[in-house]
């Protein structure tokens, strides 16, 4: 069988145990399975977040069927997690997983590059959280899911029917704009060089 | 006929004031010295403050850049310095993206200075990693002569306010923030690495930045501002040698860019709507942000990839 991944990252700033929570539900857990996952890879953070992975990990055990099912986790990794999303892309189709992510833009974009199916769930801890917009507007425009720490069942669905249309980041230059080369061509207009 | 009557009769108004207004005059002398001095104080700080508005409005509303040749590779051109400012994390990894994606970053700067808060060891392995990157692009056309000095550097400043420091010490941490890039804009700054003259004997200072990036740490809130300081006074306020350089006629005029977070959706962030007025140009990068009409703000599609 085919190793379906879901990873889950919290982040490296502030942590998220909420997340770490609601990704090992039962219900959770259950629902992945059915979908056909086979391993769930959770960062979870400070140490604090590592007592709750332990803790919940050990509760599963004893109400659920969890044989051939992996739950596996880390507290943080310096050389980013890009290593952890590519293993989720798998190397087909069937295998493709999912990552389940603290709504920071850094690794909202790790994940639209490499290109898997992203479910983003702020963190509704954070007061004046303007991730929550950086979210909403990307679920709009069908590149992510939006995830809900109190329903996250409910996202497993949603992904795979994302997978079937979803969008590469970043969308493509129209080529008909006056700064074709984005950035580098304003920044040569305030040096008064010709754009090419 | 007319005009000689009101002239007369004016005179006879004035006439009849004459005594009713001596008493007014005797009364100026009357007046405390204290008071005069009040009046004094009051009308030159209104002229200072008039003086210092009209030379800010007029250091604030400059045009576009004077056009010049854009550097081309192996001719000989005058140096160009980009300043850019990184900071915490996103900040960091978003800028280094968008730098990144410029072509041809190393030719048309022949120098770049990072600046980084104190205490934000990441950005600065970041900024040092980015440039090796820069540095194998270009080694694989092997035109990088043997010898050449580090065309970057790396700047540290002191940090302008931690996070949870009290409200109380922040004035005191964010002058001590603006000293330490004023020093960076004035190429005095120790962490600088000292280009040589051409005999080998003296130290130059670097030029004052052409160009300053940044999106969005409190830090380029200070940069920014460091360099309108530097720019209100104008050539004194640079080190001679600045002046004379080549590049002070075209360049090191300090024209700054200011880039909103991809983050940012809907509403802009804190340094945004600081920096808004006090810099050439602002980009954001959701189309909703520059819809709202406050103007500068232009969208010209998403930057970071």
């Amino acid at each position: 069988m085919a190793d379906k991944r879901c990873f889950v990252t919290i982040g490296a700033t502030a942590s998220f145990n909420g997340l770490v929570k609601a990704v090992l539900e039962p219900e959770f857990i259950t629902e992945l399975q059915r979908a056909g996952y086979s391993h769930l890879r959770v960062q979870y953070g400070d140490h604090e977040g590592e007592e709750i992975f332990k803790a919940k990990k050990a509760q599963l055990r004893e109400t659920l069927v969890v044989d051939g099912f992996n739950i596996t986790g880390f507290g943080f990794n310096k050389a980013g997690l890009r290593e952890e999303m590519v293993a989720v892309k798998g190397h087909s189709i069937e295998s493709e997983g999912m990552i389940i992510s603290h709504a920071g833009s850094g690794s909202i974009l790790d994940g639209l590059r490499v290109g898997v199916p992203l479910v983003v769930v702020p963190n509704t801890d954070l007061l004046h959280n303007h991730q929550v917009e950086l979210a909403e507007v990307l679920a709009e425009q069908q590149y992510v899911v939006y995830g809900k720490l109190d329903d996250l069942p409910a996202a497993i669905e949603d992904v795979e029917k994302l997978r079937r249309r979803m969008r590469d980041w970043p969308p493509l230059r129209s080529g008909e704009e006056k700064y074709k080369h984005g950035l580098a061509d304003v920044m040569a207009e305030e040096m008064g060089w010709q754009i090419d | 006929m007319e005009e000689d009557h009101y002239y007369r009769e004016d005179k006879a108004t004035q006439a009849s004031l004459q005594p009713s207004l001596r008493p007014t005059n005797s009364l100026l002398p009357n007046l405390s010295s204290t008071s005069h001095f009040l009046i004094l104080m009051i009308t030159l700080t209104l002229i200072l403050l008039g003086i210092i508005w009209f030379r800010l409005v007029s250091i604030l509303s400059r045009g576009p850049a004077k056009p010049r040749p854009r550097p081309r590779h192996g001719l000989p051109s005058p140096p160009t310095h980009l300043l850019i400012i990184l900071g915490s994390g996103g900040h960091t990894a978003e800028m280094l993206n968008m730098l990144s994606q410029t072509p041809n970053l190393p030719d048309d700067f022949t120098y770049r200075t990072y600046v980084v808060s104190s205490g934000d060891a990441f950005s600065a392995l970041k900024a040092h990693e980015f440039e090796q990157s820069l540095l194998a692009n270009v080694g694989s056309l092997s035109s990088i002569p043997d010898g050449t000095e580090p065309n970057y550097d790396v700047v540290t400043v002191h940090r302008a306010r931690k996070v949870h420091q009290s409200i109380l010490t922040t004035p005191i941490s964010s002058l001590r923030c603006l000293w330490d890039c004023i020093a960076v804009l004035r190429g005095t700054h120790p962490d600088l690495s000292a280009k040589k003259s051409l005999d080998g004997r003296r130290r130059l200072r670097r030029p004052a930045p052409d160009l300053i990036l940044t999106n969005g740490p409190g830090t380029g809130v200070i940069v920014i501002l460091a360099s309108i300081v530097l720019r209100f006074f104008g050539d004194a306020a640079l080190l001679p040698e600045q002046r004379s350089s080549s590049s002070a006629q075209t360049g090191g005029q300090m024209r700054s860019i200011f880039i909103e977070s991809w983050a940012r959706v809907r509403t802009l962030s804190l340094s945004g709507r600081l920096l808004r007025p006090f810099v050439d140009r602002f980009i954001v990068q959701w189309p909703q942000l520059a819809e709202t009409g406050a103007s500068k703000v232009e969208y010209i599609g998403p930057l970071v990839t």
